[in-house]
């Protein structure tokens, strides 16, 4: 069923549908006023759903959660039996997704799914994941620069289902199979697209190609110098005032550095981590290559900028731009960057 | 091959010897392991590593140092921190985890042919001992090999009862160097290298592993290095050979860094753009030179 | 806060810059961005506003003690004193640190800023919540002033005051909620001026180690805190980390800007703060050459909130 119309007001009818084939995400406002996804029926309800605006946290948690257990191990008959563990396959729809997170999602999957080896945990729940996006039409916020990036604020990249902000509705588009069979659950709620709505649709779609209206932007020539600014003074200026808390990683939607350890119960548990932490990269012998604060934010800016770029074609800063709006000192990579010496 | 499915999940093993190397606070031990399962195989080439799982205490990446061709998996481990502490008081019997082969492993199909000069300083002779075995059981196929091993003392030399064998074997030319004069080790002035005239059967120094690359005056021609060990070493090695003519593709080294999951997914080992885990820990000194280093 | 106050903090950063030679001074410039300046064309783009919210102690704190060391021949590296631009809070967070002698007098330069407050990006122009009624408007402790002294208020508790009033069940419920929301990023510690442990046991991302640190101490050195992301864990950081904080924490309120959670902290520190003044009678950094209260325990003291 593509190309259809969902109005607004049938939105809640919508993910109740969906909550009866599939476990569903959407953007819930927490307590604090902060705005992530929640599992409907169980963290939230589809009354409290906010689909405007951008989401504080990118649903990254949901693919690849903060703690996971990766496998358990105790003695038994003084031998030790490994038991991995489960991850959580249960079929998801994350809905409300905007395409900078869709975009980071499908980074994410580059790297767990890609390469030489299998995240089989991120693998049995990234398969069983349906993401509807909701297009924007230009920048969300003044920190917005995906374009910067290589995307676009109705970019289809990551997106199983697409849906358009045309006024009353939603004009809704499966790109694929899996978005459309998705759409077979919603048969009550969808109707035919008018012409005008179509039209609008298009015009969203021509607006986001032609960038129109981002005024944070970081410039080719500015990332182009990075590849011979790696020893320059000037990262470890730029350094002086953050504060090394990991904000950044935690929220980016394409961060995914962690760490594995035993922990008590006999439980091996991966976490986030963040590169920013004091002893990412020490070795156990007390060497730490990255040591000094200049050093590990040049790594997160080259890694998002210049590594990824040369090592699958594709820069992985999405420019949600959360981590200029978190950071507590002020760092803003676009500066940062199109500033670079 | 392990198991495709879990990278994560490691094969039981246990421990079958533990060989006291050297002694002292950084003690190094071999350990040979053998799989629980008596049909899991493991298949892996020299200068691949494997990820060693101590239950309770973590995980650890050590460079697999027995040669594919002696038929079982050897490593061996410097006594530094939580999980090689434990390692280190376990014994023959012991259950422990392993995962891999991981990382490139030397490239030795590409050497058929040439010299070979082995340089290792320290626990940089673990991945060395590897390879160099492998050529030695295919000695038909390669030229000369040297071995230069280099470590504080000579009771911190690892695999003495091999190497010697090696030596006597005639396989290899193996010299010796340590850091402070013993009696019998021929002391050479670190900081010229060529000032010292000497018996070239001499075997055993007293010098820099670097100055003595220089005083043996290690020929590029149709040779290759490969040298592991301190990275200080690693590079006035590299500065040696440079002076002697040899050229970036000809050294091979084995680069390491802090690793958590060994496969290229935790986002901790990269050097510049390059994963350790995967990517190496084998590297010429060609692609070291276009890395970008953060120390 | 007006542009006079920034002439002001200009005139006397440049003359300190020139007749004590500082490093630099750290300052905000007029979006709010804390800013090293070593320049007077830098110290020029100082300013004081209502986005001037980070307290810049803890770079302070950094600029210094990354200077301390032994040179080679063994005798104590000099100092390069550095100057800084503090508002009350910030100020009161730097006495105590003058006090703890964490940093010594003679390397700091401090200009000292009266403030009414300055605003939160989250609350749409409003306030920060603790600079609606607050007490510590006037540095404690300056070299000069930028501008005239302002009128402080009574502290306003009433937030803390209706948790007391909870039941322990209550209140346990409450806290078991809002730190199941905290992940453990650690903004709070790494903001907190008076959190400066080079080594913080309850911060597993933050271990002292070096290359001569034996294989025993790192094998067995305990770990206080796992690094799972779960209520118990975040309850032993934040509850572990408070009572470090006695009578010390000035209730700056730093923790609670940063956290990027928008947890409450600042019921904690209040609390604490509170407490403090109710059970000991004291008041972290309110004079110079105040004895810390941990020397100051003695057998008159209450312990009724420990049976």
């Amino acid at each position: 069923m593509s190309k259809s119309i969902l109005k607004k007001d049938k939105v809640a009818e919508a993910l109740s549908a969906l909550g009866k084939v599939s476990v569903v995400y959407a953007p819930v406002k927490n307590k604090r006023g902060l705005v992530e996804y929640k599992e409907l029926g169980k963290d939230a309800s589809t009354a409290d759903v906010r689909l405007d605006g951008k989401p504080d946290t990118p649903p990254k948690a949901i693919l690849f959660p903060q703690t996971e257990l990766l496998l358990t191990y105790k003695k038994e008959d003084g031998e030790f039996v490994v038991t991995p563990a489960k991850p959580d396959d249960r079929e998801k729809v994350i809905f409300g997704v905007k395409p900078c997170d869709a975009i980071g999602i499908s980074l994410m999957d580059k790297v767990f799914l890609g390469g030489k080896f299998t995240d089989s945990y991120y693998k049995a729940r990234r398969e069983k994941v349906t993401i509807f996006t909701i297009a924007c039409d230009g920048p969300l916020d003044s920190y917005c620069f995906c374009p910067s990036t290589g995307g676009r604020p109705a970019a289809t990249d990551g997106s199983d289902v697409m849906m358009y902000d045309v006024g009353d509705s939603y004009f809704v588009d499966g790109i694929t199979d899996k978005g459309k069979k998705a759409l077979e659950a919603l048969k009550g709620q969808l109707g035919k697209p008018t012409a005008e709505q179509e039209k609008r649709k298009e015009e969203i779609v021509k607006r986001s190609e032609s960038a129109e209206g981002f005024t944070r932007k970081i410039s080719d020539e500015a990332i182009a110098k990075m590849d011979t600014s790696f020893d320059s003074k000037y990262w470890d200026d730029v350094a002086r005032r953050c504060l090394s808390c990991g904000a950044c990683t935690y929220y980016c939607p394409t961060c995914h550095c962690f760490d594995i350890n035993d922990e008590k119960g006999g439980e091996r548990v991966r976490t986030w981590d963040s590169c920013q932490f004091a002893i990412f990269t020490m070795h156990t012998s007390g060497h730490n290559p990255r040591a000094i604060r200049g050093q590990k934010l040049r790594n997160r800016y080259y890694h998002k900028f210049k590594y990824s770029k040369d090592n699958i074609g594709r820069y992985l800063c999405v420019g949600c731009g959360r981590c200029i709006a978190l950071c507590p000192a002020s760092l803003d990579i676009t500066k940062a960057i199109n500033e670079v010496k | 091959m392990m198991s495709a499915k879990n990278d994560y999940l490691p094969q039981m093993a246990e421990i079958t010897s533990i060989t006291q190397e050297t002694t002292g606070e950084r003690a190094v031990k071999t350990f040979r392991i053998a799989f629980k399962d008596k049909s899991a195989k493991m298949d892996w080439k020299a200068g691949q590593t494997c990820m060693v799982s101590v239950f309770g205490k973590g995980e650890s990446m050590f460079a697999i140092s027995s040669s594919p061709t002696k038929g079982h998996i050897e490593f061996s481990v410097q006594r530094m921190g939580r999980v090689t502490e434990r390692l280190h008081q376990m014994q023959v019997g012991d259950e422990l985890g392993i995962r891999g082969p991981y990382g490139n492993g030397f490239p030795v199909e590409q050497w058929k042919g040439k010299n070979i000069y082995f340089i290792a300083g320290g626990v940089g002779m673990a991945p060395v001992r590897a390879v160099m075995n492998y050529v030695v059981d295919q000695k038909e196929d390669y030229g000369e090999l040297h071995l230069l091993y280099g470590a504080r003392s000579s009771r911190d030399l690892s695999y003495k009862a091999e190497i010697d064998a090696l030596e006597q074997g005639g396989a290899i030319d193996v010299r010796r160097t340590i850091d402070v004069a013993e009696p019998g080790w021929l002391q050479i002035d670190n900081a010229n290298p060529d000032s010292t005239k000497f018996d070239p059967s001499t075997r055993k120094f007293t010098g820099f592993v670097a100055t003595i690359v220089t005083a043996m005056k290690c020929n590029p021609e149709n040779a290759l290095a490969v040298i592991c060990g301190p990275p200080i070493m690693i590079k006035t090695c590299i500065g040696s050979l440079a002076k002697l003519g040899w050229k970036d593709e000809q050294i091979y080294t084995t680069l390491e860094n802090k690793m958590k999951c060994g496969i290229g997914k935790c986002g901790r080992c990269n050097i510049g753009g390059v994963y350790v885990c995967v990517d190496g820990p084998v590297f010429t000194y060609a692609q070291v030179k276009k890395m970008l280093p953060d120390q | 806060m007006s542009d006079l106050s920034d002439e002001k903090i200009r005139e006397e950063a440049k003359k300190a810059l020139r007749e004590k030679g500082l490093k630099c001074v750290i300052g905000w410039n007029a979006e709010g961005t804390p800013t090293f300046a070593s320049t007077a064309e830098e110290i020029d783009k100082l300013a004081f506003n209502k986005s001037s919210v980070n307290n810049l102690v803890p770079y302070l704190t950094y600029e210094i003690r990354s200077q301390r060391g032994k040179t080679r021949d063994g005798k104590d590296k000099v100092v390069v004193p550095v100057g800084i631009v503090v508002r009350g809070c910030d100020s009161k967070a730097l006495l105590l640190l003058l006090n703890e002698k964490i940093l010594a007098r003679s390397e700091v330069f401090i200009i000292g800023v009266p403030c009414t407050g300055v605003v939160d990006p989250h609350a749409g122009g409003a306030l920060f919540r603790k600079c609606v009624k607050c007490a510590m408007r006037n540095p404690v402790v300056f070299d000069v002033l930028a501008s005239d002294k302002v009128q402080e208020d009574e502290k306003d508790y009433s937030e803390v005051e209706a948790i007391e009033r909870m039941s322990q069940e209550e209140r346990w419920a409450l806290w078991e909620e809002i730190l199941a929301d905290c992940i453990r990023c650690h903004a709070c510690k790494r903001s907190c001026p008076v959190c400066y442990c080079d080594e913080c046991l309850l911060d597993p991302t933050d271990v002292a180690v070096k290359m001569d640190t034996s294989a025993e101490e790192k094998a067995y050195r305990p770990r206080w805190v796992e690094r799972s992301v779960n209520v118990p864990e975040n309850l032993v950081y934040h509850l572990a980390r408070l009572p470090h904080l006695v009578g010390r924490c000035v209730d700056c309120g730093e923790c609670e800007r940063v956290c990027p959670r928008r947890l409450p902290l600042r019921l904690l520190t209040a609390k604490l703060e509170k407490d403090v003044k109710d059970i000991f009678d004291y008041e972290a950094a309110k004079e110079e050459g105040q004895k810390p209260l941990i020397a100051m325990s003695c057998m008159e003291d209450d312990n009724g909130f420990i049976m």
